[in-house]
Order: structure tokens, then sequence, then C-alpha cells
């Protein structure tokens, strides 16, 4: 076949082909490529085969290409491994363990009891689990620890807990809370208990979620598997189960006192904010909730957020006879 | 997926992912990217390894990312193409100088037969030819901007991809009409492109 073609045609064919690749063909040139494409059928063949060179070129070199970045990773990872093997290792959690948990386990010897453990209203609390793991409690939180032989159970009660749990691939971590069950073998994710809806969000590793039972009417296939920079969020008699991105800074903003919102109603900032405070904010006019809310509020110093509330969004935030804290427009 | 599998993905992915982290950062310049490149990363090897069995999931994080790098950087390169002016930049130099990433005849020997094959023309064309067809095709350069690193004229530049594309699209063609020669029985199942 390919004998059947003159050189002039070659030729020709040839010359269109470059001049299609440098992409500044004009109309009236592309118009005479396609009345010479139609006269012959060894034109189109000839044409037709720089077309493929053309592509395999461009696939051979993506391959090429592809393989000696994978080297280069490998060369990376190589001298990482020998100088930074430490820093690889599985993180451990940094802040010190305090003692504001409350334990009540072991009163009997009968039957096994769980250790529980809770925090006040603003008070946070890191512990270490029988396993190593490592457990943040977060404001207003109750914990319930369970490990028998087969399976390290932890049921948050209420509120917010971030874990980084001790590999074991014998006893699986299940995390349960009212509507979500999460099942690790290792990894550090955090969960968000408000109401009845559970927010599942993993930092490292991978984590399967899956609906609590009796809780919801899920079908068997909800169980969700999020990796690392994704979350989930479980709202009884939803079908949905959205897997998004987040942003790891803000969810685990409450580790270092501070709670970080981007773009979001200013009425699930205060129910939010209201986990922390004895002094809950109340909004004293509906239409206030739906003001986008972007920021970084001090958990420690309710001064601090009331002013920056204020300010940030020409508010103003008066005391009510109860105790609550009424946000108002100004002016 | 059986539980061990879901474990070796999962140690795997918790090992390897600050370290890619660091070379995609390194690579794209660009945190957030390289985030979000890890990301598609460990989707990729998840979702492969929910229908096959992976016996080394660090050699296949390593050729995901490979190939997802490259997609990014690509993607970056034309967006850079399109939005900046080639002396300005000095951020797409650096883009196009790791996007020219073409490896040597002797890394060609680990590759597909096809795809050295194709490589292997390539280098053997005559200079101002191969620099022409390779900052055209594979960095995305036009014509008028290949005239202008080279100093020749735009005309020029089309003579070279002339001659660069008649030369390989030969080579091919010698190679199938080799292929067609040789008789084995039994007759082995034609892989190849058809011509």
């Amino acid at each position: 076949m390919k004998g059947n073609i003159s050189q002039p045609i070659d030729d020709r064919a040839a010359r269109w082909a470059a001049r299609t690749l440098s992409g500044v063909m004009k109309p009236e040139e592309k118009t005479a490529l396609a009345g010479w494409l139609e006269a012959d059928p060894r034109h189109r063949q000839a044409f037709d085969s720089y077309v493929e060179i053309t592509e395999l070129a461009s696939e051979a070199h993506d391959v090429a290409a592809a393989a000696a970045l994978e080297r280069e990773l490998e060369v990376f990872a190589h001298e990482r491994s020998s100088r930074w093997s430490w820093l690889v290792a599985a993180p451990a959690m940094a802040a010190s363990i305090a003692a504001a948990a409350l334990f009540f386990g072991a009163m009997t010897n009968s039957q096994p009891t769980p250790e529980r453990y809770a925090t006040a209203r603003g008070e946070t609390a890191v512990f270490t689990l029988k396993d190593g793991s490592a457990v943040s409690l977060n404001t207003d939180s109750v914990l319930e620890v369970n490990f028998s032989n087969e399976e390290r159970s932890v049921s948050l009660a209420r509120g917010e807990a971030l874990f980084d749990v001790t590999r074991d691939a014998e006893r699986p971590f299940v995390v349960s809370s009212a509507t979500a069950e999460a099942r690790v073998l290792g990894t550090r994710f955090n969960v968000k208990a408000m109401g009845e809806s559970t927010i599942v969000s993993v930092l490292s590793g991978v984590v399967e979620v899956n609906a609590v039972k009796e809780s919801v009417h899920r079908a068997a296939d909800a169980a969700v598997t999020l990796i690392a920079g994704q979350e989930t969020i479980f709202i009884p008699d939803s079908n949905k189960k959205d897997v998004r991105t987040f942003n790891p800074d803000a969810v685990t903003s409450w580790l270092r006192g501070k709670a970080i919102y981007e773009n979001q109603p200013l009425s699930a900032v205060i129910a939010d904010l209201n986990r922390y405070y004895t002094a809950q904010f109340l909004l004293g006019d509906d239409s206030l909730g739906n003001i986008p809310v972007t920021g970084g509020f001090d958990l420690k110093d309710q001064a601090i957020t009331i002013e920056a509330l204020e300010i940030a969004l020409s508010l103003r935030a008066e005391k009510n006879p109860n105790g609550q804290i009424l946000l108002l427009p100004n002016g | 997926m059986a539980p061990e599998q879901r474990d070796l993905i999962e140690e795997a992915i918790r090992r390897d992912e600050k370290l890619l982290i660091r070379w995609l950062t390194k690579k794209l310049g660009d945190s957030d990217a390289a985030r979000d490149v890890a990301q598609s990363v460990f989707m990729r090897v998840w979702a492969f390894a929910e229908t096959s069995t992976v016996e080394n999931p660090r050699a296949l994080i390593f050729k995901a990312a490979g190939n997802l790098a490259l997609n990014e950087i690509k993607r970056r390169n034309r967006f850079y193409q399109r939005h900046v002016t080639p002396s300005e930049s000095a951020e797409k130099d650096a883009l196009h100088n790791v996007a020219s990433t073409a490896p040597s005849p002797e890394t060609h020997a680990s590759l597909r037969e096809d795809v050295a094959l194709i490589l292997n023309a390539i280098h053997a064309l005559p200079e101002r030819p191969r620099q022409a067809f390779m900052m055209n095709r594979f960095d995305g350069l036009s014509y008028k901007e290949i005239a202008k690193t080279m100093g020749v004229s735009e005309s020029s530049i089309e003579k070279y991809m002339i001659e660069a594309l008649k030369q390989l699209r030969n080579v091919l063609n010698a190679e199938r009409t080799k292929g067609e020669k040789i008789v084995t029985f039994p007759p082995i199942p034609d892989r190849r492109r058809k011509s």
C-alpha cells in the first residue's frame, strides 16, 4: 500500500502536516487542506501516516517522561529514607497528656466496664489508650473505650475527638457515634458528632465509614472509604454520602485552641462556637444567620471572639438576663 | 477487597503520603497542587486495588505518581503557554525543563518496545530537526517561539519539521515492513497499529 503513494503526494502531505502542527493555520489554508484531502484517497492516506507518527511520538514521550518522573521519585524516596527515616515514623501526639480525663474503669471484676473519658465545656484533653493510640478530646465530649481481644471499640457519645491510632492488624479500631461507625487499622482522623450528624475527616491513612445500623435506614452498601484529605458527613435518613476534601488546618484547629471557618453561614458558626462557651451565642435576628463567615476565633477567651464577631461582621453583642449573648445588627 | 489487601494499601499510603507530597511540592512548586495530585494518586491506587490484586503497593503508588505528576506538569505548561510570554516567566522555564525530561537512549531499554523504537528514532534525527520537533511536540512551543530560540526564520522551522516528520514516518514504515516479512507458524496475532 505504502509503495503506491508517489513521492510528490508524500512531499505534499508532509508539508501539510508541518503546517497543521504550526497551530497557526489561516482559515483559507484549512479549506485548502480539506479540499486536498477530499480530492484523492491517497492524499488522505499519506497525510494520516504523518498524523499517526505525530501521535505515536507524543505517546512515547509521555510514557518515557512518566517513567523518568517515577524513577526520580524512587531516588527521592531512597535519599529520604536514609536521612529522614525518623520523620516518616508514625506521628506521635506532640501534646502532653492532660490530667483532665475522668476514669471510671474496672470498678467490679465481674463485668468489663468501659473506661469513660469526658471534657467540660471549653476544655480539651489528650490521653493515651492501652494500645498506645492517642486521643485528643475536644470541648464538651464524652468517649467510652471498650477493648476486647477482637476489637478496639470506642464510642463517641458526644462531641469531637481526634484519633491517632496505633496499628494492630489483629484488632481493628472502631469508633462509633450515634450515626456513623469508622473502622481502621492504624491512621489519624477526626470524628465530630453534632446532634444527629457525624463528620469523619481523615488526616492520614484510610478509614472505612459505615452507618450505625440501628440509627438510620441505610442500604448495606452505604460504606464509604475515605483516604487522607477526605471527609464525609453522615446525617440520619439521608442517603447522601458525599465525600469531599477539607482543609486539615481548619479541622484540627481546635487542637491549637482556635476555630477556623471558611465561608460558613453565621448560624453554623454560632452552633459550632456554642460547643465551647458557657455563655451561649444567640442570633437576635434570623436574617443574620446567612452572613458568610471566614476567619479564625480564639476558643480560650470568649471576649476576644465576641469582639472579633462585632468588628468583622458589623454586629453588636448584648448580654441578656439569661446569661446568653445576643448578636444584633449594628445600627 | 480482602482485609490483608486493605491492610497492605493502608500501610503503603500512610507510609508514603508525606514523602509524595514533599516530592510533588518540589516538582510543582505549589503545595496545594501537590496535595491534590497526591490525593488523585491514592484514589487511583485504591480504585485499582478494588478490582485487582496488588502485591507491591509502593511500586503502584510511584507509577501513578509519575503519570499524574506528568499530567499536572503538562496542564500547567499549557496554561503558562497561553498566559505568559516565554521570556517573562522563570517558572515557565522550570516547567519547560521538566516537560523536556527526554530519557537517554540507554534508559529506553526498560520501556515498551514500540516506545523505545520511536524515542530512538527521534534521537537519531539531525540536530536541528530534532530540536524543532521536540520543542514543538513535547514542550508545546509555537514555530515562532522555536524560531526565536534557535535564531532562524519560521519557515526554516517548518522545513525542519517536514524533515523530522518524514524521517520518523519512514523509520516506522521500515519497521512495519520488516515485521511483515517475518513468517511465523502458527501465525501470531498482529498487535501493532494498522497502517
